[in-house]
């Protein structure tokens, strides 16, 4: 079994355009997200997959593609159904708001 | 408006942009160099400006440095256009791109009275006081452009 493990910020998949920003995540909680790769869009500024996470979809931002490839996480290596274990932060949403429901 | 930039987002020389391992990176290089360069002309000529005793010791200066703003500004818009069409839909809705959009308005503006108070010939005394607000304006505007430039990726 390939395991990727990265770096990645996340975020709970959302309908409407979130703002980008690193301060809209909690660093003092990371999470550690562990499944195959529903989808996956690699590519520049950021890319994003998605992976399934206590019954929700959990859309996680992805480094550019220069980036990816220097740690080795290449379109050969980085593919839809590969199983991942991605480390990061989750975005800082209201207290008591469950993942929302909807995949993507 | 909205519709524009979807377009543009949708544009195949954006889904380059998106995919090219080297031309997102490259335009973000040449974004920030060609940011320093501009800076450091209107910086020479915004203190010569400040400095000068009369019109007449700054205009030569000017002249001769003003080309070197003018070729670093073409730059920094085309590749400002690199960076913006791969997302374009998304950085519109970023408050801090519009806060920079309307900075970098106010700051062309600026540059147009600048200019218009350099070139006249006549009475100089009453406009040097002028020119000189409009030098120390043009310090803070752009300094705040490039500030909110970095700040985009930060809202």
């Amino acid at each position: 079994m390939r395991i990727v493990v990265a770096f990645f910020a996340l975020a709970v998949a959302v309908p409407a355009a979130a703002h980008h920003g690193w301060g809209s995540y909690d660093a003092d909680t990371p999470m550690t997200l562990e499944g195959p790769i529903e989808t996956l869009k690699l590519e520049n500024p950021h890319g994003e997959m998605t992976v399934e996470h206590d019954g929700a979809d959990w859309l996680i931002t992805l480094a550019p593609l220069s980036r990816m490839n220097t740690r080795g996480a290449t379109a050969d290596v980085v593919r839809v159904g590969e199983p991942v274990v991605a480390y990061g932060y989750p975005k800082r949403d209201s207290p008591g708001k469950s993942a929302p429901s909807g995949s993507r | 408006m909205e519709a524009l930039f979807a377009a543009l987002e949708a544009s195949a020389f954006a889904a380059t942009m998106r995919s090219s391992l080297f031309l997102y990176p490259l335009a973000n290089v040449v974004h920030i160099l060609a940011a320093l360069a501009f800076f450091a002309a209107v910086a020479a000529m915004d203190v010569k400006l400040l400095l000068a005793a009369s019109f007449g010791g700054a205009r030569a200066f000017i002249a001769r440095v003003r080309p070197l703003a003018s070729i670093a500004l073409l730059v920094q818009a085309g590749s400002s256009f690199l960076l913006f069409a791969p997302e374009a839909t998304h950085i519109w809705h970023n408050p801090v791109f519009r806060v920079k959009l309307v900075l970098v308005a106010v700051a062309l503006a600026n540059v147009l009275l600048l200019e218009a108070l350099v070139r006249h010939r006549g009475d100089e005394t009453a406009r040097m006081g002028s020119a000189r607000g409009s030098a120390a304006a043009s310090l803070g505007l752009w300094l705040a452009i490039a500030a909110a430039g970095r700040l985009i990726a930060y809202f």
